[in-house]
């Protein structure tokens, strides 16, 4: 965070939508969001993995922003 | 040709070595198997004591260990001790009083045995390693801790029970402290099989991993307890940037590239090109779409603020969008 900072105008997008702790703590969940693995399987699925490619990943992005949305309506 | 006189000074010299070697091994037998340079983790936790139990905490600690009972997350239990390719080859997971093993069936007939040695990691999962002569393999069923159930090993045929994948210098530089290569003692079918020295194994990736040979810090902080300031030791913020980086990647890096010699021997302030080949990562595809559709969005938005016609920008972006992904390639080496 303090690399990616107002001043370095490499702001997270989502400042605005979401909570300061949220976004300070959960970095990894956008931008090395978890795929399922193709060599770690169990049973018919792959386990779930981050991925060390960091970077802008759009549809994690709506898929969390969905996500907490909902656990905010509950 | 060599002249006599030489040749009995020679021979003269050959004790030295043999007397140098006593010195260093024999009066005083080192409890470290990496050498009199190194004190061992649990040197370390006599004074670092709250750091020493922190890092019990970590993937560090449990990159590997002995197998113990305890130790092996998946289940034992009547009904989940069993891992079902089809319905013709499973693998049972067996506690027994000479230790744990992984025996596979083929038609309800047991095939082959082997026992749980080595457990690899205990945080995301474990793998499992079995000796067989002094040669280290992987078991066929590992572990996934958020399916809480057994799986088949990563990579391994699907179909059947395999127990062939050896492992080598590349797999426990970063999973183990130290392993003393040795020539491996089974008949060997392919090349770069290894034998390890089943007693010179150091579990975990350890404090001196990363901190740095130890001893003679550990001697001089014993030997002058009132004296606070660390000696013998190199911090890592005495490390430049680079130092720093090339100390995590050791292991940090990915895979890919082959070994030079192996890892266990860098210490902190070494550099990494010495010990592993760098850049030799094939090209992520993956990696390259995301960059793809990042310099697509770039190229667009320039193209709106310097309002190119659309005749122009239209043709151009083939070329464009493929010189700068390569171009970012080669800078970035993937």
């Amino acid at each position: 965070m303090t690399c990616h900072s107002k001043e370095s105008h490499f702001q997270c997008k989502m400042t605005n939508n979401l909570s300061g702790t949220v976004l300070t703590n959960n970095c990894i969940s956008c931008h090395m969001p978890a795929f399922p693995s193709h060599t770690i399987v169990a049973g018919q699925q792959g386990a779930l993995v981050h991925t060390h490619h960091i970077g802008i990943y759009p549809e994690e992005t709506q898929k969390i922003l969905a996500y907490i949305k909902e656990k905010k309506a509950d | 040709m060599i002249k006599p006189k030489a040749l009995r000074f020679l021979v003269f010299l050959i004790p030295f070595p043999l007397v140098l070697m006593q010195c260093l091994t024999g009066s005083k037998q080192s409890a470290d198997p990496r050498g009199p340079l190194y004190a061992g983790s649990v040197s370390c936790a006599a004074c670092h004591k709250n750091d020493y139990n922190s890092y019990l905490h970590t993937a560090h600690f449990v990159a590997s260990r002995p197998a113990t009972d305890s130790l092996v997350q998946g289940s034992f239990d009547k009904g989940l001790s069993e891992f079902i390719f089809n319905p013709h080859a499973k693998v049972i997971m067996t506690k027994t009083d000479s230790g744990m093993y992984q025996t596979s069936y083929v038609n309800g007939r047991p095939e082959l045995a082997r026992r749980f040695d080595v457990i690899f990691g205990g945080v995301k999962g474990q793998t499992y390693a079995y000796w067989l002569a002094n040669e280290l393999f992987q078991l066929p069923i590992s572990y996934v801790s958020n399916k809480h159930s057994w799986i088949n090993s990563p990579g391994y045929d699907s179909t059947r029970a395999v127990f062939e994948r050896a492992v080598n210098t590349r797999c426990l530089d970063c999973h183990m402290s130290y392993a003393k290569q040795e020539a491996p003692e089974l008949p060997n079918f392919y090349s770069g099989i290894e034998g390890f020295e089943k007693t010179s194994l150091v579990f975990s990736v350890d404090c001196e991993r990363c901190h740095g040979p130890a001893a003679r810090h550990v001697k001089f902080q014993t030997d002058n307890p009132t004296e606070k300031k660390a000696k013998f030791i190199v911090t890592f913020n005495s490390l430049t940037r680079e130092q720093k980086i090339n100390m995590c990647a050791v292991c940090h890096s990915g895979s890919a590239s082959p070994i030079i010699k192996p890892t266990f021997g860098f210490k902190p302030g070494d550099t990494l090109s010495k010990f592993i080949v760098i850049n030799s990562n094939p090209v992520n595809i993956n990696y390259k779409f995301l960059m793809y559709t990042a310099i697509k969005r770039r190229y667009w938005k320039a193209v709106n603020a310097l309002s190119i016609p659309a005749w122009i920008a239209l043709p151009a972006i083939i070329p464009t969008l493929t010189t700068a992904i390569n171009l970012r390639c080669m800078r970035q080496n993937v």
